[in-house]
């Protein structure tokens, strides 16, 4: 422990550093009370021992600046006991002791025990008191920082959040309050009683529910719905939940939260008007909508069902099966292919065509689309479209009927046309007949009754086609070598080509595989695709090549080829020339030959394509099944 | 005999022939074609006194197109057009009238088929006098 030592007199003071350093102490010295002010600042010991006449500053000064440079340095005020006032004045200024002069033992030992004591119980007391001080200061930090976090939470809230004291006034106001009602927290914050913000009588209704028991326990108030009034007079609609607050067993304020339900009553009444659409537009469709539950019974059962069952939606949401109202087992049939993937994927069936029941037992036509319910991946039910299809199926018919006359009327004129162009002919040759007798010309005779002739045989082909394309026997199928109907035709075709001379080659799959077909039909049909390839080359011009093949297609059977190196057809032409009575030929088609000739491939079961490009030729192909 | 120039376009040989056989006994010069692209030419080389035409030839405009570009090109303007025809049936887009037809071929003579054949020579007689 330093202890230091200011007298003016040299020889008390290396008593005193001997004695002293014989007890223990690190003793520094000093001669006047400057010197010593500097050892104190600089050395800061724990005890001070001062005579209190000094030449320069004297002791009671001394004491004054030690001390309010460290509170805890113990000060030893020596002097003569007379001076009774200096003593006074010494401990007023919390000197530690006043040892008389001449300094006796003793009394020095007594003042330093003294000092030391001191010394300790104030650096102790100190710390206690700096930590207890640091205590609060964290302490209130710590609440300040809470309530700061608490007053945020309240004040950012998005629900409004007000209390208000016994006596109604409002303590908290927060931002959300500010926003559902209007008023600002200055204007909130006791200016206004609680029961303002409520319609008339509420408040007090509120106050009586808090205190019961009813709403989630006495002194609480949980979701209770009711109306506040605006500042401007508006009532919105919230959901309050309220507490009251104790303070040491007082009741001191009623909390409560406001949650804004203005947007939720919105959606409320939104999805309200979504349902009631939905709802109008399953009771109003055209269409029969008819739900079942997993059960079978019916759930939904709108207009359109009623009036293609004669149900009323009583009779069938009274616990009906699904299955009455289809013919017996079709109920389960129809199940099965919604489940299945037949009619639009699983879960699904799309345009499926059934005939119900109704109340009455009559079947009724229906195109029936249907697609199962799911509510949190488990199927919940399945809905059933109803097209009613009485009217479409009765249109259908007069389409057809009408479509027949119109076909009718077609073939008509096509024939009218036909005869027309004959008889022309025929006029025409009569004419150089009766000229040819007048002026005895045999020549004109022998030309006007070829032409007559040849439009007599035309009438006969026309006729015969006709009857061919009208025909409805089946084809008197034989089994023959397709190979020996081309070969037929290209021979009866060899003085034809020659005259135009026109190329016909054959191109013949010799391990064809014998099939079953109505060799007339065949070889007529082949006669048509030849008499057609030839008709392809324009008139005036000569040249050209027809190929008739005929090949094993595999599994698709056997195919025969007409191909020539023609004027080839467009593509808007070659749509059209199968069509019954079409030609591009004029006077000379009766626009029956492909059409007929389709109609026979057709009867075997077959194909009949064509493939063409403009001023290139085309090609023929018919496929018969083996 | 007149010697006039008359060219008949149709696309039935037969017809063609007999017409020629006819038309030739009344001493008329005839050149005949099955289709309006020689006739054309035939029209350009011989600058005949007459056309007779047949417009339901092998498409269902040809005839009456050809009819309407003769009748626009200068070289054989005024010719007269003696159109015969089994009148072609309504549908298969071939949408215009027979009126409106000879509208545009008005000064000349539409026959329709059968024809009968003293007709046929007492209107070409007609339309050579002009």
């Amino acid at each position: 422990m330093k202890i230091l030592v200011i007298d003016n007199n040299e020889s008390i003071r290396q008593d005193l550093k001997v004695s002293l350093e014989g007890e223990g102490y690190e003793v520094l010295t000093a001669g006047a009370g400057r010197e010593g002010l500097e050892i104190l600042a600089r050395e800061l010991p724990s005890i001070i021992l001062v005579d209190i006449n000094m030449a320069d500053i004297d002791g009671i000064e001394v004491l004054k600046r030690a001390k309010e440079q460290n509170p805890d340095v113990q000060v030893i005020v020596t002097g003569d006991d007379n001076e009774v006032d200096l003593v006074i004045r010494a401990l007023q200024n919390e000197a530690t002791d006043f040892v008389g002069k001449p300094i006796s033992k003793e009394a020095l030992a007594g003042a330093l025990l003294r000092s030391r004591e001191r010394f300790w119980k104030d650096n102790k007391l100190r710390g206690y008191i700096e930590n207890l001080e640091k205590l609060i200061k964290d302490t209130t930090e710590e609440l300040e920082k809470r309530h700061e976090l608490e007053h945020n939470l309240i004040q950012t809230s998005m629900d409004g959040i007000i209390a208000n004291d016994r006596r109604g006034n409002l303590l908290i106001f927060n931002e959300g309050a500010e926003s559902i009602s209007g008023y600002t927290r200055e204007e909130a914050v006791a200016n206004i009683h609680v029961t303002q913000l409520y319609p008339e009588g509420v408040a007090k209704k509120i106050k009586k529910m808090i205190y019961g028991s009813g709403h989630g326990g006495p002194g609480r108030l949980i979701n209770y719905e009711v109306e506040v009034l605006t500042k401007k007079g508006e009532p919105v609609p919230i959901l309050l939940s309220a507490t009251l607050l104790y303070e040491e067993g007082h009741e001191v304020a009623t909390v409560g939260y406001f949650k804004d339900m203005r947007e939720v009553k919105r959606l409320e009444r939104e999805l309200l008007k979504r349902y009631e659409f939905e709802h109008n537009l399953i009771q109003t469709s055209m269409d029969g909508i008819i739900a079942n539950d997993r059960q079978g019974n019916i759930i939904i059962f709108n207009e359109g069902a009623q009036s293609i069952y004669g149900y009323t939606p009583e009779e069938a949401l009274s616990g009906m099966s699904v299955t009455r109202l289809y013919p017996e087992g079709e109920a389960r049939r129809i199940k099965k292919l919604t489940y299945g993937s037949e009619y639009g994927g699983p879960g699904r069936l799309i345009n499926y065509e059934v005939e119900v029941l109704t109340k009455k037992g009559e079947p009724i036509p229906i195109l029936l689309s249907a697609t199962l319910l799911y509510e949190e991946g488990r199927e919940v039910a399945m809905v059933g479209y109803f097209k009613d299809m009485r009217k479409v199926k009765l249109l259908e018919k007069e389409l057809i009927q009408r479509e027949r006359l119109a076909a009718m009327g077609q073939a008509t004129a096509g024939i009218a046309h036909g005869v027309k162009n004959i008889l022309h002919a025929m006029k025409l040759g009569a004419f150089m007949v009766d000229k040819g007798f007048e002026k005895e010309k045999p020549d004109l005779l022998r030309k006007g009754w070829n032409l007559v002739g040849k439009s007599i045989n035309r009438i006969s082909g026309m006729t015969l086609d006709m009857l061919s394309y009208a025909r409805s026997s089946p084809p008197a199928r034989q089994s023959c070598s397709l190979n020996d109907i081309v070969n037929q035709v290209c021979e009866l075709m060899v003085e034809k080509v020659r005259e135009r001379q026109i190329d016909l080659v054959r191109d013949l799959d010799f391990t064809l595989p014998p099939v079953s077909v109505d060799v007339e039909d065949i070889h007529s049909c082949l006669m048509n695709l030849v008499t057609n390839a030839i008709e392809a080359f324009p008139e005036s011009s000569s040249g050209g090549l027809i190929t008739v093949s005929s090949r094993d297609a595999g599994e698709a059977g056997v195919s025969l080829h007409v191909k020539d190196t023609g004027k080839g057809m467009t593509r808007e032409l070659q749509e059209q020339i199968f069509k019954y009575l079409y030609s591009t030929k004029g006077a000379r088609g009766t626009g029956l030959g492909l059409a007929i000739t389709q109609k026979i491939v057709h009867e075997h079961g077959g194909t009949i394509e064509v493939e063409s490009t403009p001023n290139k030729g085309s090609c023929f192909t018919i496929i018969l099944p083996k | 005999m007149s010697g006039k120039k008359i060219v008949i376009i149709d696309d039935d040989p037969e017809i063609c022939d007999a017409m020629s056989e006819i038309l030739s006994e009344y001493g008329y010069q005839i050149f005949t074609a099955l289709e309006t692209k020689t006739g054309y030419q035939l029209l350009l080389e011989q600058r005949p006194d007459l056309l007779i035409l047949d417009i339901m030839m092998a498409t269902m405009h040809e005839g009456l197109d050809f009819a309407t570009k003769i009748k626009e090109r200068e070289g054989v303007y005024g010719m007269p057009v003696l159109i015969v025809s089994a009148r072609p049936p309504v549908e298969k887009g071939y949408g215009r009238t027979l009126e409106e037809d000879l509208d545009w071929i008005h000064a000349d003579i539409f026959m329709e088929k059968p024809v009968e054949p003293e007709e046929l020579i007492h209107n070409v007689a007609l339309l050579l006098k002009k």
